[in-house]
């Protein structure tokens, strides 16, 4: 493709795609080594060859072929269009994300280019390893609720956050920034006590970044969705 | 057999279900791995992760396992049980083991060139079999089934020349054995296909000419023989049994000169060559050292001469 000035420039390599690319090249190999090899133990002849490929295709390039599998593929469960291969759920959210004219917080963000890269994952992860693999395994319950068509997953109830949405994931961008300190007459430092303590009761920020900022999506009950043909399409 | 305090192996029928299912999960795995990083969905990703994984750390450890008794088997002595039915080893399978029977009874059988089977003898409690192609370095002579449940030691290459070595009452007892048993397989296979047999005979002495014999001094080559200590590996009397042998870290195939069945194919050009050029020219043990700059092609003639005159 052209290089536009409608879509961020890519440059560089993209590890993604070489994970890929390592993983498809490893998962054939696993094949063909593990086919040739049953083949060549059948003819008893050159069973030390054939105990060499096996032990390599049932064993060591396995290995191998999981971590780089895995790398890709969470790497491109990152995206916008993975998140948004759950049609029926995620519409309402990402319509509106891309939406010029909407004033929401994800739409800003992503008119403006704020966070470049895969920005449902950067705004709904947490930071560092242990948020990333949190957000996978909640990523399994979300695939439960698709599988069972619940209420939530064909988007016919409003979704929620699991947790209260931290300041943390605000603060890792903008705590710092000159624009952050000063805005409002400084108003950022004169709640900074607020923002960074935590509340007993529901463990969410003492004040809410979204309490002056949001909304971050629209509603469900203030959309145009028409829920009961959704029901309908769904009951069959 | 936990008498015995050896360690017990799976069967060749349960490695080969261990061995399948291992293949099937990595298979089955690598599809997976191919559909998720090609097609990332949710449903793609999350059967990679949870199933896919799973089935790669499983696979890969069933693999391991099979891997890890295959390597225990051929080193070392253990116990092995075998199904009624179930093939011990196959005729011309490369011989790696001797077994001992325990419980149970075996037959042996030999296919001939036109395909049929016959069965050369059955073995039960107390008897060995197996010990031919370690001996004779060559493949396996005929296919080992066992007729009911089977409970057996079986004993490593390198265990069993050991032993053969250094225990001459086991050698002259696995000799006879292993003469008696020759006897009985020709005697068999005359009488149930004699005039096949003689047919043979008639057209191998009107077209074969004498085996060839090296037209050396063997006298010479004996005195060559002792004076260059070959006997250290190949023994004073050529059986492959020198007392260097079981010094060794890695232990050559060693083929019993005085056998004629172990000499079977063995040409002088052979021995000539592996003699001047050394064991490794010929793919062979690099232990056997290249004495072609210490003696004459004539003194090497003498000593092929002198390892035909002990058949």
């Amino acid at each position: 493709m052209a290089p536009t000035l409608e879509i961020p420039l890519q440059t560089g390599s993209d590890f993604a795609d070489l994970g890929s690319w390592v993983a498809t090249a490893l998962a054939i190999a696993v094949l063909f080594l593990v086919v040739s090899g049953s083949l060549l133990e059948r003819t008893r002849r050159i069973s030390a060859t054939a105990s060499t490929m096996l032990l390599l295709g049932l064993t060591i390039l396995p290995i191998f072929m999981m971590l780089f599998g895995a790398f890709a593929s969470i790497e491109q469960a990152k995206s916008v269009e993975f998140c948004h291969s759950c049609h029926t759920a995620m519409n309402l959210y990402v319509a509106d994300m891309l939406d010029p004219n909407s004033t929401t917080l994800a739409a800003v963000h992503s008119a403006e280019r704020y966070i470049p890269h895969d920005p449902c994952y950067r705004c709904h992860a947490n930071y560092g390893v242990w948020g990333e693999a949190d957000a996978k395994f909640r990523g399994f319950s979300h695939l439960y609720h698709w599988l069972r068509a619940s209420p939530t997953a064909l988007g016919l109830q409003q979704i929620e956050t699991y947790t209260p949405y931290g300041n943390d994931l605000c603060l890792e961008c903008h705590s710092g920034a000159k624009s952050f300190l000063e805005s409002g007459e400084g108003v950022h430092r004169t709640i900074a006590d607020n923002l960074l303590a935590t509340d007993e009761e529901d463990g969410g920020p003492v004040t809410s970044c979204m309490a002056c900022h949001g909304p971050a999506h629209p509603s469900l009950a203030e959309s145009e969705v028409d829920t009961t043909a959704v029901r309908e399409e769904a009951d069959g | 057999m936990k008498a015995l305090g050896l360690v017990r192996l799976p069967g060749p029928r349960v490695r080969g279900r261990v061995l399948l299912l291992s293949k099937l999960l990595i298979v089955s795995a690598a599809i997976l791995t191919l559909v998720s990083v090609n097609h990332c969905t949710a449903l793609t990703v999350s059967l990679f992760l949870l199933v896919g994984q799973t089935s790669i750390v499983v696979g890969a450890a069933l693999a391991l396992f099979v891997a890890a008794t295959d390597f225990l088997r051929t080193r070392g002595t253990s116990e092995v049980h075998f199904n009624a039915g179930e093939t011990i080893f196959r005729q011309g399978d490369a011989g790696d083991l001797v077994y001992v029977i325990v419980n149970g009874e075996v037959e042996a059988i030999r296919e001939d060139p036109e395909g049929e089977n016959h069965v050369l003898a059955t073995m039960g409690p107390g008897e060995y079999f197996g010990e031919m192609a370690l001996l004779s370095d060559a493949p396996r002579t005929a296919t080992v089934r066992a007729r009911t449940q089977l409970d057996a030691v079986a004993m490593a290459r390198a265990d069993f020349t050991t032993l053969y070595a250094y225990l001459p009452n086991l050698r002259l007892n696995v000799e006879k054995v292993m003469k008696e048993r020759q006897r009985e397989n020709r005697e068999r296979l005359g009488s149930k296909s004699a005039f096949r047999m003689l047919l043979v005979w008639a057209i191998s002495l009107a077209l074969l000419t004498p085996p060839a014999r090296a037209a050396g001094d063997a006298a010479a080559g004996e005195a060559l023989f002792k004076k260059h200590a070959c006997a250290q590996c190949h023994g004073f009397q050529g059986k492959g049994d020198g007392y260097l042998l079981p010094m060794l870290k890695e232990k050559p195939a060693m083929r019993d000169w005085s056998n004629p069945a172990a000499m079977d194919g063995i040409t002088d050009e052979y021995m000539i060559e592996i003699t001047g050029k050394g064991g490794k020219a010929v793919g062979k043990s690099e232990i056997m050292l290249k004495y072609g700059q210490k003696l004459t092609q004539k003194e090497i003639v003498d000593v092929v001469a002198y390892i035909r005159s002990l058949q």
